[in-house]
């Protein structure tokens, strides 16, 4: 214990030694008037990476300008013909050479240098964040300061399909890694000044952006307010895909149940916005979170909206019952097989009778190492190359499919409940994760206490997700506190012009959505007014 | 949530279920599934006889994989008596390897030479 307590004093004060000497370092490290100097600091600062160019372009008679970029991270086209070719070619006639350094370097900016975002600044430090983040310094003899020219823009990959989230109907555009690109998608479907984009700098080595976009007057302020209190609070070297800022920020860190939702597609982060929630996009990651987060969200999917809202409207049923069905059905069947044979129709269970017969497992362990062989090949199947993918497939049919059986290893039936149990998760997406672990959970109760031990585990769960919160907001809602106005986009989905209110949870802020008496009809041809 | 009283708990929680768990499974390739009963009047005075007929799955079902196993009648028969149908019942339990089980029971066929004999004792069961 006092052992313990004397290393985290230690390791305190180390920490505390280590952010003096940065700063004691900082200010004797500053700009000098001799560019080579300058160069010299700046190039030291990131040590002398191999990515760092430095070229001295001349203008007029003996006046130079440095001008310092990292390859890697600059748009080389773009700083050729706003940067480079400038001040090459037009600057000879001009009387540039009388003009102090300070002025010159204004004077470039003004009228040569073709970009937008350019800044004049005195701060080493500011120099080489610039320096990181892709933009240009320019550098003058006789002048303590730089000129930063936005440059920035590596390469990125081209705004593709999402792979997660796929739609027959419905925009073919997902995020992509590049946070400018993912927060263009947003705006040209939000375009409006209404949509208000914060960012924070996360991890102390990755210098991550990430972005907190909400709707300024429909949000709730709190909400923001949290949200960037959970952010600023996340102290940690590098932030490399939204799961890490996710999982700093939600509120059940030991929930198997996510309470923040994360998506691909720009257009279902718009409707979110526009139901009240804040999206937190995470430069480096196309997966963009959004809070608040409900369990129904995992049963909605973005087709649901496009399509008419029959069709949606039961396909959303189907998904309640294929999650209940891929938590339940190994659970099912061996507590129907070990406890409950009088329920199981008579030719049934002959049938699992005959099958069971030659069989050397009983039955949970059967069923617990059928799941088990599912997770190896679905965990084969997502981390395999694409070139062995064929292996996998045809093995796994094999040998879970046909093989098995007739070698007699495994009953037909269990093959069968796996099979189902298999395809029903892959239907809701985003809890596919955790009804792999519940199926487990269910299956140890059924072995243990049969039907009684699954509804023992039922309650459970159901007590623990009403005993969630996602940002203040019930996981449960709007079942459980019910909120019958917004059952509308849950187990059906209403037909559009009949959501008028935003969630109330959640968009309380501003909650109509549209006008009253949208449904389309044929005009009356007697004039009688309002037909509903 | 604190630890120092979630540890007590889920030793509880494990306990309760090794204990008071598993009691009343039975494997299904264990069951000798009964479809017919028959009770009639022993040929020794007083004693009733009774059958059951078990049905054999692996020969029933037609699953068309189980070629491993040898084929026979899809059903077989044990009888015993006894002086009440109860401990004939519980008699036929000892001549057969698996348990008999009898919720799945189709038919229950009573002899037709002294019905007087033996359906009361049955009506009353």
């Amino acid at each position: 214990m006092i052992k313990q307590l004397m290393q985290k004093l230690r390791l305190a004060n180390l920490l505390r030694q280590d952010s003096t000497k940065s700063e004691q370092a900082d200010q004797a490290w500053s700009f000098t008037e001799d560019p080579n100097q300058n160069i010299k600091l700046l190039s030291e600062a990131i040590g002398n990476s191999m990515d760092l160019r430095t070229k001295l372009l001349s203008l007029v008679k003996g006046q130079h300008v440095a001008v310092l970029y990292l390859e890697s991270m600059v748009n080389s086209a773009s700083l050729q013909d706003n940067v480079i070719r400038p001040l090459q070619s037009e600057t000879e006639d001009k009387a540039i050479l009388s003009l102090s350094p300070r002025v010159l370097l204004e004077t470039l900016a003004t009228q040569f240098i073709t970009l937008g975002d350019l800044n004049l600044t005195d701060s080493l430090t500011k120099a080489v964040e610039a320096l990181l983040a892709g933009q240009t310094v320019l550098l003058v003899k006789g002048f303590a300061g730089a000129l930063l020219a936005d440059t920035a823009g590596p390469k990125v990959r081209n705004i593709e399909p999402p792979q997660t989230e796929v739609v027959v109907r419905g925009a073919h555009e997902g995020f992509v890694e590049e946070l400018v690109t993912n927060v263009s998608l947003l705006r040209r479907r939000l375009r409006t000044a209404e949509l208000t984009l914060d960012c924070l700098r996360l991890g102390s080595y990755s210098q991550t952006t990430v972005a907190i976009a909400y709707l300024r007057g429909l949000t709730n302020p709190k909400l923001v307010e949290e949200v960037k209190r959970r952010l600023k609070g996340i102290k940690i070297d590098a932030i490399l895909e939204s799961g890490y800022v996710e999982q700093f920020i939600e509120d059940h860190p030991f929930s198997p149940f996510p309470t923040v939702s994360n998506t691909e597609r720009p257009d279902v982060v718009a409707a979110k916005l526009l139901e009240g929630r804040v999206a937190i996009i995470v430069d480096g990651s196309p997966f963009t979170l959004v809070v608040p987060t409900l369990l129904v969200e995992a049963f909605q999917n973005a087709e649901d909206y496009f399509s008419r809202p029959w069709y949606a409207s039961m396909i959303r049923m189907v998904r309640y019952i294929a999650f209940a069905i891929s938590v339940l059905t190994p659970a099912v069947y061996v507590a129907l097989v070990t406890f409950h044979q009088e329920v199981i129709p008579t030719p049934l269970l002959i049938t699992v009778a005959a099958a069971a017969e030659g069989t050397p497992l009983p039955s949970f362990p059967e069923a617990f190492s059928m799941s088990l062989v599912f997770e190896i090949l679905r965990e084969a199947g997502v981390r395999m190359p694409r070139a062995l993918g064929q292996a996998v497939s045809i093995v796994g049919t094999l040998v879970i499919g046909q093989a098995a059986i007739q070698a007699g290893v495994v009953g037909a039936p269990i093959v069968i409940a796996i099979s189902i149990t298999a395809l029903a998760s892959f239907v809701v997406l985003p809890l596919a994760d955790v009804s792999a672990l519940l199926r487990v959970f269910f299956l140890f109760l059924a072995a243990v206490l049969g039907l009684v031990g699954v509804l023992f585990g039922v309650i459970f769960i159901v007590t623990h997700l009403a005993s969630l919160r996602s940002f203040g907001v019930p996981f449960l809602s709007p079942f459980a506190p019910l909120t019958p106005a917004d059952l509308k986009d849950t187990v059906v989905r209403a037909p559009l012009w009949s959501m008028v209110t935003r969630p109330r949870l959640i968009g309380w802020h501003d909650p109509k959505r549209m006008e009253f008496r949208l449904q389309p009809s044929p005009p009356d041809e007697d004039e009688g007014g309002e037909s509903t | 949530m604190n630890n120092a009283r979630l540890l007590p708990a889920l030793i509880m929680l494990v306990c309760l279920l090794a204990t008071a768990g598993c009691w009343d499974s039975k494997e299904i390739d264990a069951l000798a599934i009964v479809a017919a009963i028959g009770i009639d009047l022993s040929d020794t005075p007083g004693e009733y006889l009774v059958s059951a007929q078990l049905i054999r799955p692996g020969q029933m079902a037609n699953t068309g994989e189980t070629s491993g196993i040898a084929q026979g009648k899809p059903s077989w028969v044990i009888r015993t008596s006894a002086e009440t149908i109860f401990k004939a019942i519980r008699e036929l339990t000892v001549m057969s390897s698996r348990k008999l089980y009898f919720p799945h029971n189709q038919v229950i066929v009573f002899g037709r030479k002294r019905q007087d004999k033996v359906l009361p004792p049955c009506s009353t069961f």
